[in-house]
């Protein structure tokens, strides 16, 4: 059972900010499950069609999970950094999952509902999915920069920040990554 | 791992892509002499790049959530049968705040909307506890929650407030006080004291420097920074006119003998009122 003490959450932020690989590591099933929980939470007190913008979910996790004495705001960077990463997973399989009930007649999942995407079809965040794996085989760095930018809603300065590299080269990067996954897309389609 | 047509590929694109027309050409037939296939790739890049223009604009999550969303309410509304908006005053981490005439008293008020994932759970209690403790604190820069309503159907919650005076002038563009005329600066204005309550959508609204933490009924506590042997607490709902609040604040030695949230959440409910203007 990971902890999800306030306290230690924010500790492993900071420890991830720098440069800790192994406290990412134990901060990501925390957010996972706390964004899972809030998910099934929050579905339970709404009516059936509502729904719940990821945005507001993973806000809502911050402020459960983060203890705000003497805030950093690169610590919070980092929880979207981390955050990023877990909506990403959660998401995608909730996009296969609704890929495989419309094979199967319309069969939906309750919780995975509860994740929506703003203006972003599950056809094509699995086709976004699928060439940022491959882009992230050939440059991580690049593929991570997409995830912060386009999953965990980083600013440049904020994933400069996160990363430890300058703005320019995120901007750089971040454009020669879209116009490559444009480009596969556009081969794709 | 580095693959140096990869990295070659990168450093042409970067280079092309800043160029246009006959320029660019120039440059690519230079850039790729004797090597058609990474023409090729780079090509399918600037390609790419012209018609990348939106594409993934739109983050799946935000940090400036929801910021891009119109007001819940329009100016003009009338709100619970009983409020008329009159503006939209900014939005935080609970929910938006208003400027509205109350019809029935003839007077001005503030209402909060409570985001609905805010309002569920503890939400409520927690409101309800930070309006038995705005109760407690009487100053005229205080920002004071009145009361709780719902409006529509699903219903929105609101919290009513009596306008504040206003604050200074370092934070009240982004954060603005209640109503105008803005109050006189607060007293120890040389110290700058600034203040982060929550989370703001932009790093660059971070205000600096007093620690605080947030308590149980959205109640903060503050140690001032350099650290001086004083603290305070004020409601969450002065996060829309952070000065006022740190005008307002009374300075209270720790309960002995407390834990430090309990020492807080008592020291809390032992104040009277404001003491720091």
């Amino acid at each position: 059972m990971v902890t999800t003490e306030p306290g230690e959450i924010t500790r492993m932020l900071s420890e991830a900010r720098l440069g800790d690989e192994q406290a990412l590591q134990q901060l990501i099933p925390v957010v996972y499950q706390e964004l899972r929980r809030l998910a099934a939470y929050y579905m339970q007190q709404e009516r059936p069609e509502h729904t719940l913008q990821a945005t507001e979910l993973v806000h809502e996790a911050y402020l459960r999970l983060v203890d705000r004495e003497a805030p950093d705001w690169r610590d919070r960077a980092h929880f979207f950094a981390v955050a990023a990463k877990v909506m990403r997973n959660l998401l995608v399989d909730h996009a296969r999952a609704r890929r495989r009930a419309k094979r199967r007649g319309g069969l939906t999942f309750p919780l995975d509902e509860a994740l929506t995407l703003a203006a972003v079809e599950s056809e094509e965040l699995l086709a976004i999915e699928n060439a940022l794996g491959q882009l992230s085989t050939i440059d991580p760095r690049q593929g991570r920069i997409v995830e912060l930018r386009y999953f965990g809603g980083l600013s440049v300065e904020e994933v400069a920040a996160v990363l430890h590299i300058s703005g320019p080269t995120v901007k750089r990067e971040w454009r020669m990554a879209k116009a490559w996954l444009r480009a596969q897309l556009g081969v794709a389609s | 791992m580095t693959n140096p047509r990869w990295e070659r590929l990168k450093e042409v694109f970067a280079e092309a892509v800043e160029k246009e027309g006959e320029e660019r050409e120039r440059f690519l037939s230079a850039a790729c002499a004797g090597d058609p296939g990474l023409l090729e790739e780079v090509q399918a890049l600037l390609a790419g790049d012209e018609q990348a223009d939106g594409f993934l604009s739109n983050p799946v999550v935000s940090l400036r959530g929801g910021e891009a969303s119109p007001p819940l309410f329009a100016p003009g509304q009338i709100i619970a049968g009983r409020f008329r908006t009159r503006r939209f005053i900014g939005r935080g981490g609970m929910g938006e705040v208003y400027e509205a005439e109350d019809l029935v008293l003839a007077e001005k008020v503030a209402l909060k909307t409570i985001r609905p994932i805010s309002a569920a759970g503890h939400g409520i209690e927690h409101l309800k506890q930070e309006i038995h403790a705005a109760r407690r604190v009487t100053h005229p820069n205080v920002c004071r929650t009145f009361d709780i309503a719902e409006h529509g159907d699903p219903p929105v919650t609101l919290a009513t407030a009596a306008p504040a005076r206003g604050g200074g002038s370092d934070v009240a563009p982004r954060s603005p006080s209640l109503f105008s005329p803005p109050a006189p600066p607060f007293p120890d204005a040389k110290a700058a004291y600034r203040l982060q309550i929550g989370i703001f959508p932009d790093p660059s609204q971070l205000i600096y420097p007093i620690f605080t933490r947030l308590l149980q009924s959205n109640c903060l506590s503050f140690t001032e920074f350099p650290p001086r042997p004083q603290q305070g607490q004020m409601t969450s709902l002065h996060r829309t006119s952070h000065s006022c609040a740190l005008s307002s604040l009374c300075f209270l030695p720790d309960i002995p003998g407390a834990p430090p949230r309990i020492k807080r959440h008592r020291a809390m409910g032992l104040v009277p009122r404001a003491q720091g203007a």
